[in-house]
Formats: C-alpha cells, sequence, structure tokens
C-alpha cells in the first residue's frame, strides 16, 4: 500500500562564490531542482559550526547539504580545509541523535555549473526520500 | 590641470590601468569599439573572474565606460588631451534592458558568418546589442517603408503570420503589393549582383494569401485584431480630417491618420472603394476579395467612407468642419494622340474600358479584332481584359514595349499578338466603321534622360487591320473638381504642385499619388505618398508645422566579395530564384480566373532562404514586441562627445598612430604594464595620493517602538509575476511583523523604480527596505554570479554612492532562485519565495549596528631584495607621495600577522602594511621564499603568486627575471591604488571581537588564511583584534573561536537560526 508522501525540507547552506554560482547558474538557465531544498548562503562554508547543523535538525529539518567551493579553490583560503574537519565530528554527533548519513553531507561545485548542482541536490534528495520512505 | 583620463581600449593592460587609477580616485573614461568591454585580445582570467572584473570596473564610480565608441580625433592643445569620441548605436538602452534574452530568442536573424542572432549578448555590460550595419537595400528602396528583410526572415522561419504583420503595418494592401508591385526592393536586392533576386513580391503574396486563408480564425486572435482592439485607447485628436479619393494613396492617408486619433472621412467617385487597384487593375492579375478585406480592415478602425461622391469644393469641406483635406483622386484619365480619326467612338479609353471590365458589366467581343495602342502595363491590362471577353483577335500595338517579359508571354501564350515598333499615324476608315491603324516602323534609339528615343521610317506606312482601337498611351488626372480660381495650382504635367511637407497652394489642403505627380505610379508608390501625407497632415493638426527629417541610418551596401562569402556560408542560401507557375492557358480562356499562382510553402521557404542577410539585422521588430521593459530602440543614432583629459592611455590591440599628439602612454600587454602606464599618468597628473582617512559612517539605527518595514516586489516584466504570485504575496505581507508598506515594482532595475522606492521610503517613513527582485546582497562586492541589472539596481539605490539611502536595505533573489527553476510548481515558488523574504526579514531585525574601531595606521611600504625592480619601485612611490624604505638585510623569517607583515632580523623586528620583495638572484629569490609565511605555516609565497593582481597580503613579488623598470613602476601604481581603496571604505563588514569573552588563545589569528586577527595588549588584558578595514568577512574565525567571542561580518549565528526556525517553521 502506497503511504502518502512525506514532505521533505531540506536546508542548503552555499558559500558566497562557486556554490551560489552553481546555484544561480541553475537559475539562471531555467534547470529546475526539487523545491524542497531551501538555500541559505554565506559568506564562506568555513564558518559553519556543529551547533548550526544540529540546530537545523533541531527545528525540524530533514537534511543538511553543504556546499562550497574545492579544495585550494577558497576565497578564504582556509574555509573548506576548516569544514572538511568540521563535517566528520559533526557526522558523528548526528550518528548518536540517531540521524542516517545520507542526511547531512559535504560536496562541492564549480562555478557556473548549474547541471552539477542540480544533480548533486537530486542525489541528495532522493537519498532523504528514501529515508523517508517516499520511494 | 585636467585630472580625468582617458583609455583607448579595453584590453587587460587598459582595464588594469583603469582599475588602478580608479582605486587612487582618478577619474577614468575607458574606450572600447566594440559593443562590450574586455571581449578583444587576451586575458589572462577565466570568464567567471574576468566577468567579476568587468562589473568592478561598470560599476566604479570613477570609471565611466564609453562602448560602441570611436576615437575620431585626438588633439593636444597647452598640454591638455582633447578628444572627439564618436558613441555608435547599440540600439537597446543600457538602463533597461534585463538581459531575459526574449529578443534573442525571438530574432529570426543569424548573422552570416556566426552562429549568433543579430541582437545578441556576451559578455559585459550584460544587455543586449543589435547588429545593425544599417538598412539592407531592399527595405531602404520600398517607398512604402515595408521591412523587406523583416519579413524575409520571418518567412525563412515559417512565422507567417508574423511577417504578415510587419507588412500590414507598412502597407495596408499587402496581397496587391504580393501581386502588382514594380518591386523596387527587387531591383536594390544584393542578390541580384550575384544572380537574381530574392522573388520578394512571391514571398509577399505567399503571405498575404496565407493570412487571407486565414481570415475567419483571425477575429479569435488577440494579437490580430490589436489595430480595432487599440481603438478605445487612442486619445482623440477632436480633429477632422477629408480625404478625397478612396484608392492606394487615400486610404494609407486614412489609416494612419486614425492611428493618430483624428476622425476621418474618405468620399470617391465611385461606387467601391480601391481607386485604381479596384477599377483599374483586371481581376486575372488582381482578384478583388481578398482587397476588398483589406479595405473593410481598413474601413473598420472608424473611417468614414463616402462612396458616389463627386466632391467639387474643396474651400467648402474647410469651412464645414474638416479641419484638413487629402486630395488623392489619382490619374484616371486616359489619353489618345490626337491623330486623324481619333475621335471616331470606335476609339475606346483604356481606363474606361477596365473600369467596365474591374466593375463586372457584360462586354461581349467576340468577333470582333481589337487592337490596344501602347505598351505599358495598361495596354497589357487592357489588351489581356479584351482577350477574355468572347473569342475576339487582340492585337497590342505599341513603338516601345515597357511591359515585364513574363506577362508579355502570358499574352502571347493567350493569343494575343504583340507588334512593338510601331508609331500611330491614323486611324482608318472602311465607310463608317474603323478598318485599322496606319503605322510607321520605328527605329529605335538611345535612352536619353530616361527616355528611349525613337525615329519614324520614312515610306514604311502600312495597316494594321482592326475594327476597335482602345486607346493606352497614357493616363493624367482629371482636375475638373479643383477651385475655379486657381487657389490650388496645378503644374503640367507634374500634377497639383505641393511643398516638400505635401501641402498644396491652399492652407490646410495636402495632395498625394497620382495626382500630385501627374501620371499613374505604382500602388507602393501612393502608398509611401499617403504615408507621408498623413505625417504631415497630422503635424500641421498638432501646430508642428515644420516636418523634422531625421536622419535616419544609412543602407547597407555589401562588397561583392562580402555576398560571395554569405553565399558560401550557408547550404540554404545557394537555390535558384523561384518562379511563380501560371494557370494553364485552356483554363484561363474567357474568364477572369487569376493566372499568377501563389508559391508553395516549400518554394517559400527555400525562396526566403536565398536572402543574404544584408542588414544584418532585419528590423522584422519581433525584438520590440517582446520587450517587455521597452529597452528596443530601433532608430537611435551615433552621439558625438568632446572630451577633455590630463592624460591618455592607448591600450587597443591594434596599435594606431596620433599623427602629431605626443606624450600619452600605452598600457602594452600585461597587467604589468598597464599598471606601469597607469603609473605614468598617476605620475604626470602630479596627484596627492597620500589618503585621507575617511571616517566610517555608521547606519545610525534609531530605536523606534516598531519597525517600518518597506517591501517591493520585482515584477521582472511577468519573469518573476507569471510564478511567483507578487500580487498575493504583496497583500499578505503587510500582516507580516513589522511590514507596513508591500507593493509590486515591473522592473526593479529601472531607475524609475528607484526613484518610486525612494518617494516611498519619505512617504511612509520606512526605516527599513526589503527588495525582493534578482539581486541578492546589498554588499559592495562582486561575486561571481552577479549581473549588470544587479548592480544597475543597487547603483540606482544609491548603495555604491556616498549619497546612500540612510536606511538599511535587504534584498532577495527571488527571480533566479525561485520564479525560474521552479517554473512548474508555481504555488512551491511563490511559498519560496515568502520563506526567503521572512527570512530577510529575520536578517534585517538582527542586523548589526555596533561600532568598529579601526587602526590602520602606517602606510610606509618596505622593499627588501636586491632586484632592480625595487629601485625603481622605490623611487616611484616616493615621487607619487608615499613613504618607502628599502631595507638592506636579508630577514630570517617574513610573516603576515595583524594585517601586517612582520619582518624578523637577527636582532630587530620591523613591521609594515605593504612589502614589496624583490630578489636579484634565483638564489636570493628561494631564501626569501623560504622565509616567507602564515601564521599556520603556509607559504606566503605561494599565496601571493596564485593571486594576480592581488595585494590581499600586503605584499608583492617581483622574481629577478621581470623587467625591473616596468615591475617597479607597476609595483607602485597597484600599492598607490591599494592604499586608497582600503582606506576608502566605507561599509565595512568585519569580524568583532567580545573582548570579554575573548581568551587570547589565539586560533583565530592561525585559522584566517589572510592574517588579518592578532593578538594585542591593552592595558586591561591580552585579545585578538582584527583590523575591520582589512577583515573579508568570511566567519572562519567565528566559526572556530572556542569561547564563542567572535562575531562574524556576515550571518551571525542569531541570524542564521532566525533563518533556520523560519524556513523549517
Amino acid at each position: 500500500m502506497k503511504t502518502e508522501e512525506k514532505i521533505s525540507k531540506i536546508i542548503l547552506f552555499t558559500c558566497n562564490w562557486n556554490a551560489y554560482s552553481g546555484l544561480e547558474a541553475a537559475g539562471a538557465e531555467k534547470i529546475p531542482y526539487s523545491p524542497t531544498v531551501y538555500p541559505i548562503r554565506i559568506a564562506c562554508l568555513g564558518r559553519i559550526t556543529p551547533g548550526i547543523i544540529l540546530r537545523a535538525f533541531e527545528n525540524g529539518a530533514n537534511g543538511v547539504l553543504l556546499l562550497g567551493c574545492s579544495q585550494g579553490e577558497c576565497q578564504y583560503e582556509t574555509g573548506n580545509k576548516q569544514i572538511a574537519e568540521i563535517v566528520p565530528e559533526t557526522r558523528n554527533l548526528l550518528n548518536l541523535l540517531g540521524y542516517n548519513d545520507n542526511q547531512f553531507q559535504l560536496d562541492f561545485v564549480d562555478t557556473r555549473d548549474g547541471k552539477s548542482f542540480r544533480e548533486i541536490i537530486q542525489i541528495f534528495t532522493n537519498g532523504i526520500d528514501e529515508i523517508l520512505g517516499n520511494q | 590641470m585636467v585630472k580625468e583620463v582617458l583609455i583607448i581600449g579595453s584590453s587587460q593592460a587598459g582595464l588594469q590601468a583603469a582599475l588602478d587609477l580608479a582605486f587612487s580616485g582618478i577619474k577614468v573614461n575607458v574606450i572600447e569599439s566594440s559593443p562590450f568591454m574586455g571581449i578583444n585580445g587576451e586575458h589572462l582570467f577565466p570568464d567567471y573572474l574576468l566577468n567579476q572584473r568587468l562589473l568592478e570596473i561598470l560599476k566604479h564610480p570613477n570609471i565611466t565606460p564609453w562602448t560602441n565608441t570611436s576615437l575620431q580625433k585626438l588633439t593636444k592643445v597647452n598640454g591638455i588631451f582633447q578628444a572627439v569620441l564618436q558613441q555608435y548605436p547599440r540600439y537597446v538602452d543600457l538602463s533597461k534592458c534585463t538581459a531575459c534574452g526574449d529578443c534573442i530568442e525571438i530574432c529570426p536573424v543569424i548573422v552570416p558568418g556566426s552562429d549568433r542572432k543579430a541582437i545578441f549578448l556576451e559578455g559585459q555590460p550584460g544587455c543586449a546589442v543589435i547588429e545593425k550595419a544599417g538598412v539592407s537595400p531592399c527595405t531602404y528602396a520600398c517607398p512604402a517603408g515595408i521591412h523587406v528583410q523583416g519579413y524575409v526572415a520571418l518567412i525563412a522561419q515559417e512565422r507567417y503570420q508574423e511577417a504578415y504583420d510587419l507588412i500590414h503595418s507598412a502597407l495596408p494592401f499587402p496581397s496587391v503589393c504580393g501581386r502588382v508591385c514594380n518591386h523596387y526592393c527587387e531591383e536594390a536586392c544584393s542578390r541580384a549582383q550575384l544572380d537574381e533576386a530574392v522573388n520578394l513580391m512571391a514571398l509577399k503574396r505567399y503571405v498575404a494569401d496565407w493570412a487571407y486563408r486565414r481570415k475567419d480564425d483571425q477575429s479569435e486572435d488577440p494579437k490580430l485584431s490589436l489595430d480595432s482592439t487599440s481603438d478605445d485607447k487612442r486619445p482623440s485628436s477632436g480633429k477632422k480630417v477629408a480625404i478625397i479619393g478612396a484608392g492606394p494613396a487615400g486610404l494609407t492617408a486614412a489609416r494612419d491618420l486614425i492611428h493618430s486619433g483624428h476622425a476621418v472621412t474618405v468620399f470617391d467617385a465611385n461606387s467601391t472603394a480601391g481607386g485604381m487597384m479596384r477599377v483599374g487593375i483586371p481581376p486575372h492579375r488582381l482578384p478583388y476579395d481578398q482587397l476588398d478585406w483589406e479595405i473593410q480592415q481598413i474601413l473598420s478602425e472608424g473611417v468614414d467612407l463616402k462612396l458616389n461622391t463627386w466632391v467639387d469644393d474643396i474651400p467648402g469641406l474647410l469651412s464645414n468642419g474638416y479641419d484638413a483635406v487629402l486630395i488623392a483622386t489619382g490619374a484616371h484619365e486616359a489619353v489618345k494622340i490626337p491623330i486623324e480619326n481619333a475621335d471616331h467612338p470606335q476609339n475606346w479609353l483604356s481606363l474606361e474600358f477596365l473600369k467596365k471590365v474591374c466593375l463586372g458589366e457584360k462586354i461581349d467581343l467576340s468577333g470582333r479584332k481589337v487592337i490596344v495602342l501602347g505598351g505599358g502595363d495598361v495596354a497589357m491590362d487592357a489588351a489581356r481584359a479584351a482577350i477574355r471577353l468572347g473569342t475576339p483577335e487582340v492585337r497590342l500595338v505599341c513603338r516601345g514595349m515597357r511591359a515585364s517579359f513574363n506577362e508579355i508571354l502570358d499574352a502571347e501564350e493567350e493569343g494575343i499578338e504583340i507588334i512593338r515598333g510601331k508609331v500611330f499615324k491614323k486611324i482608318v476608315l472602311d465607310q463608317r466603321d474603323i478598318s485599322g491603324v496606319e503605322c510607321l516602323d520605328a527605329e529605335i534609339g538611345e535612352v536619353i534622360d530616361g527616355k528611349r528615343q525613337f525615329s519614324e521610317l520614312p515610306g514604311t506606312e502600312h495597316i494594321i487591320p482592326g475594327d476597335l482601337v482602345i486607346w493606352a498611351v497614357g493616363q493624367r488626372p482629371d482636375f475638373g473638381f479643383l477651385p475655379k480660381n486657381d487657389r490650388i495650382t496645378v503644374l503640367s504635367p507634374e500634377g497639383i504642385r505641393a511643398d516638400s511637407r505635401m501641402m498644396t497652394s491652399m492652407e490646410g489642403v495636402f495632395t498625394a499619388g497620382d495626382v500630385r505627380r501627374g501620371t499613374t505610379f505604382f500602388v507602393v508608390d501612393a502608398v509611401g505618398e499617403g504615408h507621408h501625407a498623413a505625417r504631415s497632415i497630422d503635424n500641421y493638426l498638432k501646430g508642428k508645422l515644420l516636418e523634422i527629417t531625421e536622419s535616419g541610418p544609412s543602407e547597407v551596401i555589401l562588397s561583392q566579395k562580402e555576398m560571395r562569402n554569405r553565399l558560401d556560408q550557408r547550404d540554404q542560401v545557394r537555390f535558384n530564384r523561384a518562379a511563380i507557375t501560371h494557370l494553364p492557358v485552356k483554363d484561363r480562356k474567357n474568364n477572369f480566373y487569376e493566372v499568377g499562382l501563389t508559391l508553395g510553402e516549400e518554394a517559400a521557404l527555400q525562396e526566403a532562404g536565398r536572402c543574404l542577410i544584408c542588414g544584418p539585422c532585419s528590423q522584422c521588430m519581433a525584438c520590440v514586441e517582446v520587450c517587455e521593459p521597452g529597452a528596443i530602440i530601433h532608430n537611435q543614432t551615433s552621439s558625438r562627445s568632446f572630451i577633455d583629459a590630463g592624460a591618455v592611455i592607448f591600450a587597443d590591440d591594434i596599435p594606431i598612430e596620433f599623427d602629431g599628439v605626443e606624450g600619452y602612454q600605452v598600457a602594452g600587454e600585461d597587467l604589468e604594464t598597464g599598471s606601469a602606464a597607469a603609473y605614468q599618468v598617476m605620475k604626470d597628473l602630479k596627484l596627492n595620493l597620500i589618503p585621507t582617512i575617511q571616517n566610517i559612517p555608521q547606519l545610525a539605527l534609531l530605536e523606534k517602538a516598531e519597525d517600518r518595514i518597506g517591501l517591493f516586489l520585482c515584477q521582472c516584466g511577468g519573469e518573476i509575476s507569471d510564478i511567483v504570485d507578487t500580487n498575493t504575496l504583496s497583500a499578505e505581507a503587510v500582516n507580516w511583523s513589522g511590514i507596513v508598506h508591500a507593493q509590486e515594482l515591473q522592473f526593479s532595475c529601472s531607475e524609475d523604480a528607484a526613484g518610486e522606492i525612494m518617494d516611498i521610503i519619505q512617504v511612509e517613513d520606512l526605516d527599513k527596505v526589503i527588495l525582493a527582485a534578482c539581486t541578492c546582497c546589498s554588499l559592495d562586492q562582486i561575486c561571481f554570479s552577479c549581473t549588470y541589472q544587479r548592480l544597475r539596481c543597487k547603483d540606482n539605490l544609491g548603495i555604491f554612492s556616498s549619497l546612500k539611502s540612510s536606511i538599511p536595505i535587504e534584498f532577495v533573489n527571488i527571480r533566479e532562485q525561485c520564479a525560474w527553476v521552479h517554473q512548474d510548481l508555481p504555488d512551491k515558488a511563490t511559498e519560496i519565495a515568502k520563506i526567503l523574504i521572512i527570512t530577510a526579514l529575520s536578517r534585517l531585525r538582527s542586523r548589526k549596528t555596533g561600532e568598529q574601531s579601526h587602526t590602520y595606521e602606517s602606510n610606509k611600504v618596505l622593499i627588501v631584495g636586491s632586484g632592480p625592480a625595487g629601485e625603481i619601485c622605490k623611487s616611484s612611490l616616493i615621487e607619487l607621495g608615499i613613504e618607502t624604505e628599502m631595507i638592506g638585510e636579508i630577514p630570517k623569517k617574513i610573516l603576515r600577522k595583524g594585517g601586517h607583515v612582520i619582518l624578523t632580523f637577527e636582532s630587530s623586528e620591523l613591521l609594515t602594511d605593504l612589502l614589496v620583495i624583490t630578489p636579484g638572484t634565483k638564489k636570493e629569490q628561494k631564501l626569501l621564499c623560504d622565509v616567507l609565511q602564515m601564521p599556520d605555516g603556509r607559504s606566503l609565497f605561494q599565496l601571493v603568486d596564485s593571486r594576480i593582481n592581488s595585494l590581499d597580503f600586503g605584499v608583492l613579488m617581483f622574481p629577478p627575471d621581470v623587467n625591473a623598470e616596468i615591475s617597479g613602476m607597476s609595483g607602485a601604481a597597484r600599492i598607490a591604488a591599494w592604499i586608497n581603496k582600503i582606506n576608502n571604505k566605507t561599509e565595512l563588514s568585519a569580524a568583532e571581537v567580545d573582548k570579554s569573552r575573548c581568551r587570547a588563545c589565539g586560533t583565530c589569528v592561525e585559522v584566517c588564511g589572510f592574517g588579518i586577527p592578532d593578538l594585542i595588549e591593552e592595558a586591561s588584558g591580552r585579545y585578538s583584534f582584527i583590523d575591520p578595514k582589512l577583515c573579508l568577512a568570511c566567519g572562519i574565525c567565528a566559526a572556530i573561536c572556542p569561547s564563542g567571542a567572535i562575531t562574524p561580518g556576515h550571518s551571525p549565528d542569531l541570524q542564521l537560526e532566525e533563518m533556520i526556525k523560519t524556513i523549517l517553521a
């Protein structure tokens, strides 16, 4: 029996540079992506703390996706190194709280690459749907 | 001293010079001959960085970009350069274009030899441009003003309705000119010089027939009934015009005058409207159902038509309520040559005969021997009409033949004998009836003054047998209706005298068409005259007596070589001209079925593809139709400007010589040579480059009892509002906490919208504003995804000016992030837009207003290394008034910390904000690179090296093998620019340290990618200090601070939390 589809809400943190440019490129090229994704733009992913991510889950987010620049391309030199260190420890905390690894991911997008942006969103939202039993 | 600088060309070197000078506080004009900046020549940067850089230039208040502009003249008088600039039209308004791309999508023209449309957008400023070398020859030649290349281009795309509308807008009778035109356009067609002209007439007929076949569907098509539905909206002028003659000139003028808001009455002596089209051209050439439909369309726009009315009291019209009169009565009187027996009743006049035929009168010429005298179109019409009336013998006798080759063939096929080279001597009678025409042979001579000369050959008298003569040797107007007192002067043989406005010698009475020209011209000429007269009458009625003749774009003349190129560029261009087919002879005996058949669709498409696209813009006006903000200006003209400049930098890819002008700089090829040229200019202009440190303006937010926030929602001409329900959002928003005013804007990036926002701020006493559009931040910063329109929006709102709006504005992008990505889910798009707006509200509420202290003190530059660039850099800096010192000793360590560079020597330490490293040898370079580092141990050398043209670290490095002079000077220019840039920063978003929580652990010092934080000693203890002028506000230090003492410059925790809660609520 088919259960009613659960509506998910996903918080997407993008850095202001490559990832935001990917998000904007998807918009400019009118490449649709899942409307369950709510973007919040910050200057750099290095600005994210485990606390902020936990706050998102605590308030009911079904997933948190972090999108930034690839290693070596950080506008602020150290941001993506910093976030790469924070992700595993946050993931450990989330695991303790019973969240699945698929609900929290870190990835990067190239500048103006709307297609890859959409693909990343697609894979992530599919993962969330699986967890929610939407598939 | 004139402090403005002129940079000619936008090569990468030129742009670097522009930035260095602009940041140093010097006004710069950058002249670029193409429509886009920096697209020619090489650029070091990947696209997204080049884009960012170009936007930086376009937005800089000290830089005036001049695109599409060429330097006409450069002179130097008393040390001042004087430049004459010619700015060519872009045909698109830079202050309005939203870069939506609708025009590019709709444009039917692909520029030959390229893969782009005639309207395109490929750089910055990010606004479209039309590639228009001028008006294509076909369009230029058309008296009616039809955009010929335009309809051809539309037909080639199977856009028949648009093609028809385009023709119809200039020519009320497409069906007529698709059949009986003398097609000046084809004579002018470039293609005629290669093989044969494009069959423009057949194409015009194709769409006219297409539209006629679909006429019954049209009443439901709103676009087609545009003319009639706009009736009510057209403001009435209250003026009345009488038009005498319902021919092509009169009806064209009638339609134009109705469009201008005047009331029009058309009088015609005939029982049907259409003039010569309806009573002169027989139906085998021009069927009337289609013409009558076209006339009906004009009448349905509100023209009052009075048929069977002979008007002979023109002054009476003027005294009885008509404000102007147009005489357009045509030339309906056929003439005879006064030879013997020409008055015999068996001599008919062609036009009288044709009128009877056209009106369907029964005439049977069976058994008659008809002689038609004359060799023009009217003679041919008469002969071919005659042969259809029973079974006569028909001979067409003429001196010279002027009918078209095809028509002669048709006539001969139908059995008409064509006898050329005859001079008529007398009509021969046998008893009381005509028995023939006596002729002499004529020898054909040369053409003199446009007229072919003939000479009679004596002794060649002979009789051509016949019992009915139809005279078709010419026609003239009947002037019998004019006032008897000569108040309207007639010039014989020219017709009614008129001035350049087409006004006759009687005030308020105008004339157009054949009656003005004295003889029969073509329908298209009459239509052209009708337009002209209507324009003049409109001007006259509105009190504008002088006809302002605009010097429009000129005709495009393609070279033979270019034409051949275009022939090679496309496959579809290589076909031969399509000929129209004819009804078989057996099927057109004794009837008036139309002889010429219309092209099939395939043939029409193929024929349209033969166009050489001379324009290349075809002026099909499709872009004008789709452009929501109305940014297209097809009749834009060139403009000329004069600039006085204290210095000139040449920065074009192609070198040019300025005759006799000396003392200008050359930007060279790369960023360094560009900066070196900028240095020379700074030196020449003797600027005082020591910056004055400005006070940082604070956004003083008075604590009000409650927020008064205004919300503006951009519709983006439907791009947003067609998906996101901005209307409902603005209605709902006034219920959201803090919002006291909400409204939509059509285009928020327009100046008008900015003015409206400013007004509302005043009227509604707003203290904060949210603009939901495509702009996404209020920062004076350009990201990879920024656009020209976003900057224009911010600029219009004063974000970049010192006179900025005193209240904070938050921007939300609801176009790229809602409307455009959730097009299929409008409800979802609206919901997300709402959430974005509410999160912006929460951002506004938590916007930081605290005061920032700033310690930037020293502008002293230190130079380390034995390289020759160092000496030159030093003297250059000193020349600019910047304190500089050379350090002989190589430091043990160079560390970037606290926004400074710290040099550690054996026994001492030196601190500077700006360090220039100029190693003299490779060995020294290695030594210096080894000692350069960041607090976390990264090599500063690599960071400096990987950043092109960046002083983010306060360090510049010139390797030993550089051109010492260029590098030294370029370093000076960049340092001057950087010092000014940092010191003139007005809006600071920087991380802030809460001293009560700082434990001086140094984590922030280590993590900062730019070495900005430092631990400083104060009386109350040791704290981290982050210089707000230098902090880039990434927030990394805030995230890592173990005691939570740092609040980041953007998105503080509380704000993020608010936003998260809003989204998840």
